[in-house]
């Protein structure tokens, strides 16, 4: 298995427990399948409700997550001579209750061609090859031609062979695509980018790896063995994909047009269905020769060695970076380019892309965009590579997703978004493809979604936005596989139950994951999240999104999360000034506990209507409360008994006594005057 | 209505009904001493020795009326030591009136300021139950303030 895909059968040992899955499969993880496992994944035994016993599931990593949106349309193919899922999706296995992705297949008739990566592959005769590889595997071929389908997975150990000598393509949905691919079995520009970087590609990558395939099988043992990927790298650039793999090596005379077709270090000569489908008809065609870059009339010496080649020395540069920055700001590159080379276009192409790098670095440095931009220069078919980072202009979005947590290499997936090296990239190219307009969509929208670094947005959500189905990568929930918002909260349900979350339950992974599935404009709310040290109103905001996930998606009962919430913003309760009413909130907060709803929790503990009016109602008590003190201060202080104040009162007083006496006095006389 | 059209009124009854008018000048004296002697704006002074004084000058009014209205009544009347005592007598009583009240006065309000202390106290029991401590905060706040101003009085 290759280095860079963790081992998970090893950590899953403790999964034995029988489990259905989409009500139509049993799921039996006590029987392990090891001979059909892929790199990265965990084979089980399965069977069919309806009684196929002959079924096996892959249980899939999150950190290399599947192919979600081929899975959806591999599922519609209906092939016996490839490897298609009867069934895919999230279950949880009641070992552990950790949600994991599945894939189900049918068990492949045969055997592997070799056990596993690095074993030799068996030489096999040409009538072998031409009648039990090439035509057993032309209808998948066909199948996935015509579906514009991307295998992406075509090396010895992912072929079936039958007892029969009739070959069977493997599955390729369990890990991303091309990421279990050896470098041999790649394109040049897909094995210069790293494997994160590879992506879907087109079918013509399909036809290259296979064409690996035949020649390995034609010559037996491995190619090119013992060479490292770099030196594998080097030698197909410096000869040609054919001159590297076959060189002076016979091959079977039926096989060589094939091979040299399939070969083909440029797709637009490699050779593809309709080619193969009329070779195998009978017609013979004669491929044309690639010609190798052109060799300048004198090498440039470049970190301690000579360079012919524009394509060499770019792939030196992209080993060999901090030299290359030097490279650069000297005339050395230019003159060579122009005079060696005599390839003005070219030195100017190098010029420009050192003038304007340093006007549009606007977050990484200058001189690094400048090199990136001169190996385009030098190799426009060469790969994205920045840094540490080779990419495939259509697989920055994947790159970055497999990459994440990788020290260093998000900000270097920032660089080139915002340092526009992908456009670089679409303008650089000799050739305009069709293709461009999609990818110069995705570009857009991946610099769309970095614009605005607040938590919802960033890289995060460029990761779940550029990548269908990618599971959510926060820590908080896990082992969880989420690839659906409507698992997010079940999940955080499960970590807050077992202990493993203190916090809050929100980071910039689950608000990017979230934002990218839900309905409605949370960026007031997004807002809230920018102070992370602020717990308050980070646990408040959190309570907020929580709950609308809840409204949305369900489930209606979340006890654990709802306790774990509302122990974090107990305190804003107390923070009520009115006393009666902050008692009130606690049994509100405790009824909603217990009923694990987050809905009325959050309309409790995160409401600005009522804690504004707590406010008002406080703000008005202190005011009454300061009148009431001045008052007795008065009274204390002989205000009331004051000779002022009581001869105000007499006056008053009196004046009252005399007019009610003086009235009645007025009664009585009148009385007595008319009696 | 204001003063002018008052005081024409005033002199066309007492040119009209002058015996009367001579009457009620003498006998009211002490209302018009009081009148021109009291400076509150509302006259609670007048008003507490003038209302007992009319009554005191009506009894001899109406006899001068009974009789017809004579400047012979007016006088006799006048000359009448009894009508005399009668209307400053009333007028007197007034006066002690407005001299006792504050003794009086006085009294009660230093018997209910302790009731009226004890119920703000109450009420400002219920109003820290009700909100905390911190509503006396700005109450602090101001008699420190308040306290400031009269050391430096002071100093």
């Amino acid at each position: 298995m290759p280095a860079h895909i963790k081992e998970i059968a090893n950590e899953l040992v403790h999964l034995q427990q029988p489990v259905e899955f989409e009500d139509k499969f049993r799921l039996l993880p006590a029987e392990r399948l090891p001979e059909l496992q892929s790199p990265g994944t965990m084979a089980i035994a399965a069977a069919s409700l309806k009684g196929n016993n002959s079924l096996f599931a892959l249980v899939c990593q999150k950190e290399a997550a599947p192919r979600f949106s081929m899975i959806r349309l591999m599922s519609r193919v209906s092939c016996p001579v490839m490897m298609t899922p009867v069934g895919s999706g999230t279950v949880v296995f009641p070992d552990d209750n950790i949600r994991r992705f599945v894939l189900v297949y049918e068990r492949p008739s045969g055997k592997r061609l070799i056990p596993q990566v690095g074993h030799p592959v068996p030489k096999m005769d040409e009538e072998a090859i031409i009648n039990g590889v090439i035509y057993n595997l032309l209808p998948a071929l066909r199948e996935l031609s015509a579906r514009t389908l991307m295998h992406r997975a075509i090396r010895p150990e992912n072929i079936f062979m039958t007892s029969d000598g009739r070959a069977m393509l493997g599955e390729c949905l369990s890990t991303p695509a091309a990421y279990a691919q050896p470098v041999l079995y790649e394109p040049i520009d897909s094995g210069m980018a790293s494997p994160a970087g590879r992506g879907d590609g087109g079918v013509l990558d399909d036809f290259y790896s296979f064409g690996v395939l035949l020649a390995e099988l034609a010559m037996g043992g491995t190619l090119v063995q013992g060479q490292s990927d770099e030196q594998i790298i080097e030698a197909k650039i410096k000869l040609g994909s054919y001159g590297a793999l076959v060189g002076q090596t016979r091959v079977p005379l039926k096989l060589m047009e094939p091979l040299r077709g399939l070969l083909s270090d440029d797709p637009y000569e490699r050779w593809a269905m309709q080619d193969i489908e009329m070779w195998a008809n009978g017609r013979h065609l004669s491929p044309k020769q690639v010609p190798l870059p052109p060799k300048a009339v004198r090498s440039i010496s470049f970190a301690g060695k000579d360079y012919l080649t524009a394509p060499m020395l770019a792939n030196a540069m992209r080993l060999n970076w901090s030299e290359s920055k030097g490279l650069i700001s000297s005339d050395h590159l230019d003159s060579w380019v122009r005079r060696a080379l005599s390839n003005d276009d070219m030195g100017d192409l190098i010029v420009l892309a050192e003038r304007t790098s340093h006007a549009l670095a606007t977050t990484g440095s200058g001189d690094d965009r400048a090199v990136s931009a001169s190996i385009m220069a030098l190799d426009p078919s060469a790969p994205i590579i920045y840094k540490d980072v080779a990419v495939r202009v259509d697989a920055i979005a994947q790159a970055t997703a497999l990459e994440f947590f990788e020290p260093g290499k998000v900000e270097q997936f920032l660089d080139i978004i915002r340092m526009k090296l992908s456009q670089a990239w679409v303008t650089s190219q000799t050739r305009t493809k069709p293709e461009f307009v999609a990818i110069v969509k995705q570009i857009e929208s991946l610099a769309q979604n970095v614009k605005s670094m607040v938590p919802g947005y960033g890289m995060e959500r460029a990761v779940y936005a550029g990548n269908e189905g990618w599971p959510c990568m926060s820590p908080l929930v896990g082992d969880h596989y989420v690839d659906d918002v409507k698992n997010l909260l079940p999940a955080l349900e499960s970590m807050v139950t077992a202990g493993r979350i203190e916090g809050a339950p929100v980071d910039r992974h689950i608000l990017a994951f979230a934002m990218n599935h839900m309905r409605g404009n949370f960026d007031a709310l997004l807002k809230r999240f920018e102070d992370p040290f602020n717990r308050d109103v980070y646990n408040g905001a959190s309570l907020r999104i929580l709950s609308d996930m809840q409204k949305q998606f369900g489930p209606p009962n979340l006890p654990a999360l709802s306790a774990h919430m509302a122990n974090l913003l107990i305190d804003s309760v107390e923070n009520f000034h009115n006393t009666a009413f902050r008692k009130q909130l606690r049994e509100a907060v405790e009824s909603a506990t217990s009923e694990g709803k987050l809905t009325t929790l959050q309309s409790i503990l995160d409401n600005s209507q009522i804690k504004d009016q707590d406010q008002i109602g406080f703000d008005q008590a202190q005011v009454i409360f300061s009148n009431l003190e001045a008052q007795a201060t008065w009274l204390e202080q002989g205000g009331l008994v004051s000779d002022e104040n009581v001869r105000h009162v007499s006056d008053k007083t009196s004046a009252v006594i005399s007019g009610v006496c003086s009235s009645l006095a007025l009664v009585l006389m009148t009385i007595a005057w008319v009696f | 209505m204001g003063r002018l059209p008052l005081l024409l009124i005033i002199l066309v009854l007492a040119a009209v009904l002058m015996p009367s008018a001579i009457l009620l000048a003498v006998l009211m004296v002490p209302s018009l001493v009081v009148y021109v002697i009291d400076r509150n704006p509302h006259r609670y002074f007048t008003v507490t020795i003038s209302l007992p004084n009319f009554c005191g000058v009506l009894p001899s009014l109406m006899e001068l009326w009974e009789r017809g209205q004579s400047f012979d009544g007016a006088f006799s009347a006048i000359a009448d030591p009894w009508n005399m005592m009668i209307s400053y007598g009333a007028a007197g009583l007034g006066w002690i009136l407005y001299l006792g009240a504050p003794v009086f006065v006085s009294s009660y309000l230093s018997i209910s300021t302790e009731g009226k202390i004890k119920s703000i106290r109450r009420y400002q029991d219920d109003l820290i139950q009700a909100w905390g401590e911190g509503v006396k905060q700005s109450a602090n706040i101001a008699a420190v303030e308040e306290v400031e101003p009269q050391e430096q009085e002071v100093n």
